[in-house]
């Protein structure tokens, strides 16, 4: 499998990495009509999220264990901003189960979605250096934006 | 997370946020449904934890390396397709319905969500 794999990403990189982006498009779509699910059917919100996020804790730090002698040496500050990071995706991903809890998926989904429109106001007002807003980025802002309001019509009809 | 990950790898960085993420979320929890908050039975939790890898490994790790492979310009329009998929398995397997209202904000935010990712401009 990793061979086969490894061929592929050699021979074919775009191909190969295309492939992949819609494997991480099926896993999280997937994973927001499972997320339903569970927490219509089996636990709360808050527990779905704590669970969910532990478990992903569990099998990242399995994986970053080989890291762990050089990130020991980060400075504490780049720790200060990642619990801050914990903190605001943490009560995202529990409003997010409880707005599946609430209401349908075709609703949630898409209003979920702008997410990277949100990350990069804030990256463009906290670091402005790093990242410009183009005039694309403005029509995709206001295609986002004009989206969320037809579904907040369309889920009142 | 940005900023956090200048001087950590990701998946250490990932992890820490988690790590925090799931002792706020859990007192929240307790502190919601009492100490019997996470009485699962095996089944349960089974679900659970694998909506977890489903969404903070799986997801993360192909999401990861297909930017790595493709770029951001080929891989975010894929990427961003993710809501049309829970969209798609709402109505086919959870029995959901659509109207058109809701179609076409979907589409639109599918659009936007592609110019966003694609069209951010670094400094």
């Amino acid at each position: 499998m990793t061979n086969v794999l490894n061929k592929a990403i050699n021979e074919k990189p775009v191909t190969t990495g295309m492939l992949l982006a819609l494997m991480a498009a099926t896993a999280y779509g997937s994973s927001q009509f499972l997320a339903k699910q569970i927490v219509t059917e089996i636990a709360p919100p808050s527990v779905v999220a704590t669970v969910g996020l532990f478990s992903g804790f569990v099998v990242l730090m399995g994986l970053s264990i080989g890291n762990l002698p050089k990130d020991r040496k980060a400075p504490k500050k780049a720790v200060v901003f990642l619990i801050l990071s914990g903190i605001a995706s943490s009560a995202g991903v529990t409003f997010l189960y409880t707005a599946l809890e609430l209401a349908p998926v075709v609703i949630v989904a898409p209003v979920s979605s702008v997410t990277p429109l949100i990350s990069l106001s804030l990256a463009h007002i906290f670091l402005p250096k790093m990242e410009s807003i183009t005039a694309k980025t403005w029509v995709g802002a206001i295609l986002v934006v004009a989206g969320v309001s037809l579904i907040t019509i369309g889920s009142h009809i | 997370m940005r900023l956090g990950l200048q001087n950590l790898t990701a998946t250490t960085g990932t992890a820490i946020s988690l790590a925090v993420g799931t002792i706020l979320i859990g007192i929240v929890a307790v502190t919601a449904h009492g100490p019997t908050a996470f009485n699962l039975n095996p089944n349960e939790f089974a679900w659970i934890v694998l909506l977890g890898v489903l969404n903070y490994v799986l997801g993360r790790y192909l999401n990861f390396n297909s930017v790595n492979l493709a770029g951001i310009s080929r891989s975010a329009p894929l990427l961003a397709s993710a809501p049309l998929v829970a969209v798609a398995m709402g109505i086919l397997i959870g029995g959901e319905t659509i109207n058109s209202f809701i179609l076409l904000g979907t589409l639109s935010i599918f659009g936007g969500v592609i110019l966003v990712a694609t069209g951010g401009g670094r400094g």
